[in-house]
């Protein structure tokens, strides 16, 4: 469905994209997970014809987004990371008026608008204006356009940001519905339990590239048995602290206060790691141990948490 | 087959053109805010009815000069002579504020006209600063009666001297003689204004104003249809606008078409109010229609160069009044070009109000077609054309980048 190879983008001296290459089978729910800058958001504007790209090459459904415009527009359904809607218009004219950009029309417009409408669990809210909705609801009806006029492949960018729990279990389960119905789905995140739950393939983007890819059991052996130690301190340690640390850990990086340790066995050697700092003389003000997961594989390729 | 791209520009200005009727802001700004306006200066400057003549103080000696002058002025319809025994009480008159200007004539008459004296005709006149566009009219008229009575006098001197009488007594009878025909060209025959209207229309300042006030709306509206285009940008529409069948240029023509339709509405209600409540005759119809639509698209590219300089919400509302300000100061939305100094009347060639208001003019006061306004309402969609191209390109070049 979707193939982009060697994809760059940059913005004047601004590498944005630097060599960027994956794809995203028919019916595939693929996860681009990221920090937030990593190129998450550039890669979809030019997927979405937004952006000509510097280098590389994208086809949706066999058609080159440079060249059959046209056709590969009519194939991709976009939600944006903001929520593009007029808020002076109802839930439903908002969908009417996005089906009508591609060229539908009479009954079979208004019978798509209230599928989705129904979709998003806001059929009973259809003729309120959106500027009335709350951000979750929002964020549904943002989905819902993006689908009006049946795309082969939506791209979701972030579309949980910033909203309640019930509104995000609705949009996830509506991606997993989505793509049930045969909708591939191009789905960026930096929420490592999103892309766990609905992603069957997963690449991890970072400063423009993509650093890792694979499934997730293929990504989580890349992490091995490594268990990441998050450790808050009081203040911050003298230089050379690293180096006391690292004959526990496989990694150890600092940031600030933040000290974060990838350990293969976390029990066995957190009492020797707070023994060490206390001789250092510093305090620990909080620690966590994380079950291993993509923020692990994260860590493990970056040196970085997902979430900075 | 429409192609998608024509239908996704139709959707665009169709949803563009319902917001806007479902906001109050829209409502009062384009229709009701000229309706108040066309009431205001209806009410003001008295519709199509004709003004009422202003004062002018004469001094002068009661005497057939005098009468003739009194007469040519009353003939413009603008001013109404008033005749004072002293030259302080009728300086006075205009320094009150009563008479608009005071014209002092000599104490001479006919029959010292016809005798050789060697003096010129010495006339004062002076003018209230603040009528000055009547009073400049008084002076005028004034300048050209005096040159006419100077051209009789001079052609009478020549007659005398050509004649060389060689006595007094003899001059004096054949001045004698003289007097019955220069009565006569002085006053029956001599310089007269006539007010009268054209093919049923008069020029009035309601007329003028109406229409000049309606072009500044335009240009109103043209600044906060470019604010929309930013608006989609801040909500990110944009994104799905450009990402279905659009592209960042007929976006800019869908957005363009929705300004020349409002641009429309509100201009050709100025005209339709003026023709509806003060009878006001705007010329042949479909030259009319052509010159609000000219002007509408017009107004359309000037948000189109509004939004390609400005960035932010703030730039659009500073540039747009700047430029809104000085095209309406220079193209004669505040007072007439023809009062302006010379080189801002050139200057006045490059704003649109200039060439729209010219052509509602041509059309109303002189009576002129379709034809002889051609000039301007090429102008105008040149001046649209320009303003669509640039707008255009520079959104495109800001959504690349």
């Amino acid at each position: 469905m979707l193939e982009v190879k060697g994809l760059q983008k940059r913005y004047g001296s601004y590498v944005a994209v630097e060599d960027v290459s994956f794809s995203v089978a028919s019916g595939e729910v693929y996860g681009l997970l990221g920090p937030n800058g990593a190129g998450k958001s550039s890669t979809i504007k030019v997927l979405s014809c937004l952006a000509k790209p510097d280098a590389g090459s994208v086809t949706i459904d066999g058609f080159d987004i440079v060249k059959d415009v046209g056709q590969v527009k009519n194939r991709i359904g976009i939600v944006p990371q903001d929520i593009a809607l007029y808020e002076d218009f109802s839930a439903r004219e908002n969908l009417l008026f996005f089906g009508r950009l591609y060229g539908l029309g009479g009954k079979s417009l208004r019978i798509r608008a209230d599928e989705l409408l129904e979709d998003v669990g806001l059929l009973d809210r259809a003729r309120d204006k959106v500027g009335t909705f709350s951000g979750g609801m929002k964020r549904r009806i943002n989905i819902a356009a993006g689908l009006m006029h049946n795309p082969k492949i939506v791209y979701l960018d972030e579309p949980t940001v910033g909203i309640d729990p019930q509104s995000r279990r609705l949009i996830l389960d509506l991606v997993k519905k989505l793509n049930a119905d045969g909708l591939s789905v191009l789905y960026t995140t930096h929420y490592m339990e999103e892309a766990e739950e609905l992603c069957n393939r997963i690449g991890v983007i970072d400063h423009g590239k993509i650093i890792a890819e694979g499934t997730l059991p293929e990504l989580r052996a890349i992490a091995g048995e490594l268990t990441p130690i998050h450790i808050a301190l009081r203040d911050a340690p003298k230089a050379g602290t690293i180096r006391e640390l690292e004959p526990f850990a496989q990694t150890v990086s600092l940031e600030g206060t933040d000290l974060t340790l990838l350990c293969r066995e976390p029990r066995e050697v957190l009492p020797q790691i707070l023994t060490k700092l206390s001789s250092l003389g510093l305090s620990v003000h909080h620690l966590e141990i994380e079950e291993p997961g993509l923020e692990t594989v994260f860590l493990k390729l970056t040196g970085r948490r997902l979430r900075d | 087959m429409i192609p998608l791209v024509l239908k996704a520009i139709y959707r665009v200005t169709e949803r563009d053109l319902v917001a806007q009727l479902r906001s109050r802001a829209f409502f009062v700004q384009t229709l009701l805010l000229p309706m108040i306006l066309t009431l205001i200066i209806g009410t003001a400057l008295g519709g199509q009815r004709k003004l009422e003549p202003s004062p002018v103080a004469l001094f002068a000696p009661n005497n057939e000069i005098s009468t003739a002058l009194t007469s040519t002025i009353n003939s413009t319809g603008i001013a109404l002579v008033e005749q004072f025994s002293s030259a302080a009480a009728a300086r006075a008159s205009v320094q009150s504020g009563h008479a608009i200007a005071v014209i002092e004539l000599p104490n001479i008459n006919f029959r010292a006209l016809a005798r050789p004296i060697d003096q010129s005709l010495k006339v004062k006149l002076g003018l209230d600063p603040g009528n000055q566009y009547r009073g400049r009219v008084i002076e005028q008229v004034t300048r050209s009666y005096l040159a006419q009575l100077e051209a009789v006098r001079a052609s009478l001197l020549g007659a005398v001297r050509a004649l060389k009488p060689s006595t007094a007594q003899e001059l004096g009878a054949f001045s004698e003689s003289l007097l019955p025909v220069v009565r006569k060209r002085l006053t029956t025959d001599g310089f007269s204004v006539s007010a009268q209207d054209s093919g049923g229309r008069s020029a009035g300042f309601f007329a003028y104003y109406a229409v000049a006030f309606g072009v500044m709306f335009t240009l109103m509206s043209a600044t906060n249809s470019a604010g929309g285009i930013l608006d989609e940008i801040e909500r990110g529409t944009i994104m799905r606008l450009l990402s279905a069948p659009l592209t960042p240029k007929s976006l800019i023509v869908a957005k363009f078409l929705a300004l020349l339709v409002v641009a429309v509405v509100q201009l050709g209600s100025f005209v339709l109010l003026t023709a509806l409540l003060y009878g006001v005759q705007w010329g042949e119809p479909w030259a009319v229609f052509c010159t609000v639509l000219a002007t509408a698209a017009a107004a359309a590219g000037f948000g189109g160069i509004v939004i390609g300089i400005s960035q932010t919400h703030e730039q659009v509302n500073v540039i747009g009044l700047a430029f809104l300000l000085v095209m309406s100061l220079l193209g004669g939305s505040m007072w007439p070009i023809e009062t302006l100094p010379g080189l801002a009347q050139q200057f006045s060639k490059l704003t649109f109000n200039r060439w729209s208001i010219e052509a509602f003019q041509n059309l109303h006061a002189v009576g002129q077609g379709l034809t002889d306004i051609r000039l301007n309402l090429l102008v105008l969609a040149g001046m649209a054309v320009v303003g669509l191209a640039f707008g255009a390109a520079r959104l495109e070049t800001r959504f690349k980048s």
